[in-house]
């Protein structure tokens, strides 16, 4: 029992960064009309700057750290957004190419700012908990805490201000909103800037627990995205559900099963979500039209 | 009473000129219908009046201040309201939600936005029944309620509507016209832009019909006195088209 506990300790910890990567898929997803695909690098650029700040310029307090990498994140997906996709006028294609080559060029500095091996920044606070024989260290109860106060955070920021209901109503029916005089692009903006943030802020209170590689953001983006396309695109409500069902899928199978099949297991899962969602947008059938054709000949010779 | 005047307006989508030196005036407390074929350029009129268009010549003034080259939600402020073509609401959001986020992008204080809100629902008491509800989950009369009411938040001198009947059943769109003229009764300048022009021509004190971009007809409706010429000028224009 108590080893199904601490696997579940670990579960919701990974649920809780891929819900707060998630989060920020959405939020693009919501405000701009298209996915960014430089996700996981944004993420490993969280833990990365924390750890160059704390190795380089000697910074130790989580606070000023923390302070430091959403305005140096934030600072990247700002200019991205304003000298890169603003100029695409929306295009979710062009928009998705332009994502892919803005991963490459923060994978190249995520690289250069970071050495070949696993980067493990200081813990903000160390020691633990262990109620009932299952050990959560403090660092694991911030990013619970994290997730929380962010999930709730947003949740109140697009049902309670102004400016959270004007992106929603944008997500809605932009041509609209532009006819009312509402700014999309400043909103996309602000969006894409946030979206970076809060995926930076995943790494930096995870990392000193698990470590990071520069290259390693990419897998835990997909598994993220996997998280909030479960229950539909854009769903904050959803992605909640999704994150825990990821993580319980990866975490349970990789204890009960074979650690080295459970990104398998996952990314076959994704795979599955992903031809549940071309079928369902072509207005197609689940079974292929060869299969369905093979079952009509054998059931004509049955009769 | 505020006035609407449009003079020598050319323009239209990039190089592409749908408007061709169009010139009227509207004088506050009329209702007038701008009527023409498909692609005569009406909504692209309203679309430079709004300012979502910028023409190549021309002048647009309201009350004798120039328009042009101000934002839209000055004009917006200045006292133009729009009921665009398929409403342009928010499906998800709320009633209160559309007309929030529409007083805001208007510049609206917290506290006038709520005053405009108080406004559109005295105005149309059953969108203040629904104010909790989803748009999406009202019928079509409701959300055209709601696109006008959206329109009355700042107290529009000006209002204008495209193809506000789009979607309503004839009784529901009846109550639609009679709120129009009640809006011109009560001093306003109202613009219609419509298909079923006939039906709008009952209620309304004047008929433009624009034709390729230009002003074909410019009169006064006299108890649907004109309407048989008037329809004959409608598709005929129509017919010539094809």
């Amino acid at each position: 029992m108590t080893e199904f506990l601490q696997t579940t300790e670990g579960v919701v910890t990974a649920a809780a960064i891929y819900l707060l990567i998630g989060l920020g898929w959405n939020l693009v997803y919501n405000t701009c009309g298209y996915l960014n695909l430089a996700m996981g690098t944004f993420y490993i650029l969280g833990a990365v700057f924390s750890w160059k700040f704390e190795t380089s310029l000697g910074i130790t307090s989580p606070f000023i750290l923390l302070i430091l990498v959403c305005v140096s994140v934030g600072a990247i997906g700002f200019v991205s957004e304003r000298l890169l996709l603003r100029r695409l006028g929306g295009n979710a294609l062009n928009a998705l190419i332009v994502t892919i080559g803005l991963n490459l060029m923060l994978l190249q500095l995520a690289m250069k700012l970071s050495p070949a091996t696993v980067i493990r920044p200081e813990l903000f606070v160390a020691g633990g908990i262990s109620p009932g024989g299952v050990h959560i260290s403090y660092q694991e109860l911030i990013v619970w805490g994290t997730a929380t106060v962010v999930t709730v955070g947003l949740f109140t920021f697009f049902t309670r201000t102004d400016l959270g209901r004007t992106m929603r109503a944008c997500t809605d029916n932009r041509p609209a909103a532009e006819g009312l005089g509402i700014k999309v692009p400043t909103l996309a903006t602000i969006a894409f800037t946030v979206s970076a943030i809060l995926a930076a802020l995943a790494a930096f209170v995870v990392a000193p627990t698990q470590g990071s590689a520069y290259n390693s953001g990419d897998l835990i983006a997909i598994k993220a995205f996997m998280a909030v396309s479960i229950v539909g695109l854009g769903r904050n409500g959803g992605a909640i559900f999704g994150a825990f069902l990821v993580a319980a899928v990866e975490g349970y199978v990789s204890r009960y099963w074979n650690p080295e099949i459970s990104t398998i297991v996952v990314l076959t899962g994704f795979l599955v979500v992903l031809y549940v969602y071309s079928v369902r947008s072509t207005g197609g059938r689940f079974v292929p039209s060869w299969l369905r054709i093979r079952r009509r000949a054998a059931a004509a010779q049955g009769a | 009473m505020s006035a609407l005047r449009i003079e020598g307006i050319v323009g239209g989508y990039g190089d592409l000129t749908v408007l061709r030196n169009i010139s009227f005036a509207v004088e506050g407390g009329q209702l007038l219908v701008l009527a023409g074929p498909n692609g005569a350029g009406k909504t692209t009129l309203l679309a430079t009046v709004m300012g979502a268009l910028r023409p190549s010549a021309g002048s647009v003034k309201l009350d004798d201040e120039e328009l042009l080259g101000l934002p839209i939600h000055r004009r917006t402020r200045m006292g133009l309201g729009l009921v665009p073509e398929g409403r342009g609401l928010f499906p998800s959001l709320t009633v209160w939600e559309n007309l929030r986020v529409a007083a805001r992008a208007a510049r609206l204080r917290s506290a006038q936005a709520e005053e405009g809100i108080e406004r559109a629902t005295a105005a149309f008491p059953i969108i203040g029944e629904r104010l909790r509800q989803k748009v999406q989950s009202l019928s079509g009369g409701e959300q055209q309620m709601v696109a006008i009411g959206r329109a009355l938040l700042t107290d529009p001198s000006v209002l204008l509507l495209d193809e506000p009947s789009m979607g309503l059943a004839p009784i529901i769109w009846q109550q639609v016209l009679d709120t129009c003229r009640r809006l011109a009764d009560e001093g306003r300048v109202v613009v219609v832009v419509e298909q079923r022009v006939l039906e709008a021509l009952r209620v309304a004190d004047r008929c433009v019909v624009l034709q390729q971009g230009r002003v074909v007809r410019d009169g006064t409706v006299e108890a649907g006195a004109e309407l048989p010429e008037l329809a004959e000028s409608y598709f005929s224009a129509e017919g010539a088209r094809r």
